[in-house]
C-alpha cells in the first residue's frame, strides 16, 4: 500500500520515528525526475525519468518537480489489489512509500496521453499477481506507445524474475 | 515509409525551408469567416497565410497529427460544442485545462472522419491547449506540436480570455500497421466558409512535404502517401 506524503511530511515523520519508533517504513528512498525534454533524446518530452523502477517493499519514491507542470497519480487499474491510489498536486514534490509487492503503473495526469507514464516494480511475494491486469489496461493516446517500450524493458532487463 | 519518388520529395522540402511563423491575422479571418458556404478544392497558389496548420508525423505504427488554429474554429470547423471549453459566461478557465485537456480534444476531433488508404482510423486525443492569439507558439515540426499541445502552469490572463482572443493546438495519434498510405479527414458541415490550410507532411520527424488547401465546409481534406 503505497503512503502518499510530501517532504514535509516524510521529515516529520521521520522525526516522530526519533521520538516515539518506528511510525514510517524503512527503506531506500528513489527520485523520479518529471520532465518537459529528455536529457539524452531532445524529441522525447514530457517524461518520468527513470522510466521504470524495481524497488523493495518499504521503499520510497520521491517523484521530483525537476520541471513545471507535471503530476504523478497511480493508473487506474495498473496497482495490486488493496493498494491505495496515490495522485500528487502539479508541481508539488511528493514521496510515496510503497509496501505492497506489485506493479504500479503512473501517469502524469495533463501529459499522459502524449506518454508521461511510468512504471514501478515493488519486488517480492506476488510481485506478478496484477501483471496480466496492468498490461490490459486501456491506454489513451501516445500512452499505449510508451508502455510498449515500458513492457520490452521489463522483459529485457528482466525485471520480473 | 518510403518515399517511392525520392527526387519528389526532395523538391518538396527544398520549397519549404524559408517557412516563418504560419499564421498571422488569424483571428480576423476567424471572426469574418463564420457561418458562411463555399466549395472548394486543394490548390497550390494560396499565398496569404493560412488559418489552419497541420504537422502530420508518420511513424512506424502510428500517425501523430497536430492541428493549430484560431480557437473559434474548434467550434466553427471542428464542430464542437464551445462548453467544451469555455465556462458559462463565454470564458474559458485556464486553471481548469492543467489536469489535462485530452476529453477536449477528443471532442474537438470527434466529427472527423479519418481513412489511411481504405482503412478508417481512429485518432485519439493526446492533448489540446490554448495561448493568446496574439502570442502564437512555433507550429512547424512536430516537436513544436508536441510543445504547443503540453499543458502548462503559466499563469492565466488577467482577464479571462474567450475563444475569439485564443489560438488552439491539438495534438492526436492514431495507429496503424501502414502508416504511408495517403491520409484523408473528412470534416462536417457546419454552415462556415472555406478555410485555407497548411499541411506539413513529416516521416518520422523529416520533412518530406509541405502543401496548401482550401478546405471547403464539409470537405475532405487528403494528405498524400509517402
Amino acid at each position: 500500500m503505497p503512503l502518499l506524503l510530501n517532504r514535509r511530511t516524510v521529515l516529520l515523520g521521520m522525526s516522530a520515528v526519533a521520538i516515539a519508533g518506528p511510525a514510517v517504513a524503512e527503506g531506500t528512498t528513489h527520485n523520479v525526475d518529471m520532465l518537459n525534454r529528455h536529457p539524452d533524446d531532445s524529441k522525447v518530452r514530457n517524461v518520468f525519468l527513470p522510466l521504470v523502477l524495481s524497488i523493495e517493499p518499504g521503499d520510497t519514491v520521491v517523484f521530483l518537480p525537476t520541471d513545471k507542470g507535471h503530476n504523478s497519480e497511480s493508473i487506474k487499474g495498473m496497482i495490486p489489489e488493496g493498494a491505495e491510489p496515490w495522485k500528487s498536486r502539479i508541481n508539488k514534490e511528493e514521496a510515496v512509500t510503497f509496501t505492497q509487492p506489485g506493479i504500479y503503473g503512473y501517469r502524469c495526469a495533463p501529459h499522459a496521453a502524449l506518454g508521461m507514464v511510468g512504471l514501478i516494480i515493488v519486488r517480492g511475494d506476488g510481485m506478478t499477481d496484477n501483471l496480466e491486469a496492468a498490461k490490459a489496461v486501456r491506454q489513451r493516446g501516445k500512452a499505449k506507445a510508451v508502455f510498449e517500450e515500458i513492457w520490452a524493458q521489463v522483459d529485457a532487463e528482466n525485471l520480473l524474475t | 515509409m518510403d518515399n517511392p519518388d525520392g527526387s519528389e520529395q526532395s523538391d518538396a522540402v527544398r520549397q519549404t525551408k524559408p517557412m516563418t511563423r504560419p499564421f498571422r491575422s488569424i483571428i480576423a479571418a476567424a471572426a469574418v469567416g463564420i457561418c458562411l458556404t463555399a466549395v472548394g478544392t486543394t490548390v497550390a497558389s494560396v499565398q496569404s497565410d493560412p488559418e489552419i496548420s497541420v504537422i502530420v508525423d508518420r511513424k512506424s505504427g502510428s500517425v501523430e497529427l497536430f492541428l493549430g488554429m484560431p480557437a473559434q474554429d474548434l467550434v466553427d470547423v471542428l464542430a464542437m460544442s464551445p462548453t467544451n471549453l469555455t465556462e458559462a459566461d463565454g470564458t474559458v478557465d485556464f486553471a481548469s485545462l492543467r489536469e489535462g485537456t485530452w476529453d477536449i480534444g477528443d471532442a474537438a476531433f470527434a466529427s472527423v472522419n479519418s481513412h489511411l488508404g481504405d482503412e478508417l482510423v481512429q485518432f485519439e486525443a493526446m492533448s489540446m491547449m490554448v495561448h493568446p492569439s496574439e502570442d502564437v507558439l512555433p507550429f512547424s515540426d512536430p516537436i513544436d506540436g508536441v510543445l504547443a499541445v503540453s499543458v502548462c502552469s503559466v499563469d492565466a490572463p488577467a482577464k479571462p480570455p474567450r475563444l475569439g482572443d485564443l489560438h488552439s493546438y491539438s495534438g492526436f495519434i492514431a495507429y496503424a500497421d501502414d502508416t504511408s498510405r495517403p491520409l484523408q479527414l473528412s470534416f462536417a458541415e457546419t454552415g462556415r466558409s472555406e478555410v485555407s490550410v497548411e499541411v506539413l507532411d513529416y516521416n518520422d520527424g523529416e520533412l518530406v512535404n509541405r502543401s496548401r488547401h482550401t478546405l471547403a465546409d464539409g470537405g475532405t481534406l487528403t494528405i498524400s502517401d509517402r
